[in-house]
């Protein structure tokens, strides 16, 4: 499944190195788990050290968004069968430029149900439109970074929810029906 | 310091250990983060890759077929973060020049250092980022990622740029060459005098 291991030519790891060297112990060891800032001369490693000490100073990961990342955990669902995302507008070549009002349409699956998601900008939040199929009343559960908020579909699946901040977004459906496990769409950011 | 592997955290976390979560996060936001700036993304959609990212790794860690590289699973992952939204293209803000920032925001100093060695390392370090923002794109990538603390790993620069293992070095050290080329052309106004 391509959101359990996103590199799409290479499964192997062992492929991805030149070429294996051997460890104290004779245990093989991967090359390609080597630091990439070793090896290098005197001259250029001073260079590197330098400039990660300039972009440690200027460009650090944002200390309030790790800690969002560590609260992530939250996220956690135990019960929800994972909906991987199957399609995306943005990737089928359909370039979408700034100020086209073309929305982008998701897909994600999950077994024998999917979700279709469209969204559009309004200004910075989005909007949702989007349809459970195999249609039924559904209660949709839109979590964002920043919280959640729910709705309930409409005998077809369908249902729309207004002012999304833009961020990454994740969709928990129960269905009201009861048949089936509710399932989670695969967090993206919209 | 916790010295535990990255594979025990990734097997403690799927097991529903907050702290061996946390652990992780501290371990691999540096990289994430450079992976997002490498594709020069600014910083509204760098932090959208980066919350993306570690959003997926939650919904994803009891999935993770090889924990001991979660590295390179999250270089991958946030690298295709990266496409998608470039490829969305109606983003908000121009790519910032990490350059313009280094003049507006003055070096955090070593408070055990002497002012001198303080100014002179901040000097140093504001000609390196002016030099590094002449380089080309693919170098400016490159060594963005590179920059991070702790240094990656091969592997995890190959995923987060799709870049073969061994082409990395050979274009490591032409990058590295020309950014000693532009320090040594263009020192900062008055730093020669």
């Amino acid at each position: 499944m391509g959101d359990v291991d996103p590199r799409r030519d290479a499964d192997a790891i062992g492929q991805h190195g030149p070429g294996e060297v051997v460890g104290l112990r004779g245990a093989p060891v991967e090359d390609s788990d080597r630091s990439a800032a070793s090896d290098l001369d005197p001259d250029s490693a001073a260079l590197l050290a330098d400039l990660t000490a300039a972009i440690g100073d200027l460009d650090a990961a944002p200390p309030a968004l790790v800690q969002a990342a560590k609260d992530s955990w939250a996220w956690r669902t135990i019960d929800a069968e994972l909906a991987a995302l199957v399609s995306d507008s943005v990737d089928s070549g359909a370039v979408t430029r700034a100020g086209d009002e073309a929305p982008r349409t998701l897909t994600f699956a999950a077994g024998s149900t999917a979700v279709v998601l469209e969204v559009s900008a309004v200004g910075r939040t989005r909007r949702l439109l989007g349809q459970i199929v195999r249609p039924r009343r559904t209660q949709v559960e839109v979590r964002t970074a920043r919280g959640s908020q729910s709705v309930t579909t409409d005998e077809l699946g369908r249902f729309r929810v207004d002012g999304i901040p833009s961020g990454p977004v994740s969709l928990i459906c129960r269905f009201l029906d009861s048949a089936g496990r509710a399932i989670a769409t695969s967090w993206v950011a919209v | 310091m916790d010295e535990r592997t990255t594979a025990e955290l990734v097997l403690a976390a799927r097991d529903g250990d907050r702290a061996s979560w946390d652990l992780l996060v501290e371990r691999y936001s540096g990289l994430v983060w450079s992976v997002a700036r490498s594709h020069r993304l600014g910083p509204s959609d760098a932090a959208d890759v980066f919350q993306t990212t570690w959003l997926r790794l939650v919904e994803n860690v009891a999935r993770i077929r090889e924990p001991q590289h979660l590295g390179g699973w999250l270089s991958a992952t946030a690298r295709h973060e990266c496409l998608r939204l470039l490829r969305t293209g109606a983003r908000e803000q121009a790519v910032e020049d990490i350059g313009e920032r280094a003049e507006a925001d003055p070096s955090r100093a070593d408070p055990s250092a002497s002012p001198e060695a303080v100014l002179l390392a901040s000097e140093r370090r504001a000609e390196v980022v002016v030099a590094f923002g002449k380089l080309s794109r693919r170098c400016q990538s490159l060594l963005r990622l590179l920059a991070t603390d702790p240094a990656p790993s091969y592997l995890e620069v190959s995923d987060a740029l799709a870049m073969p293992v061994g082409s990395i070095g050979p274009t490591r050290g032409r990058c590295l060459q020309h950014l000693r080329t532009l320090l040594a052309d263009s020192p900062l106004p008055g730093s020669s005098t």
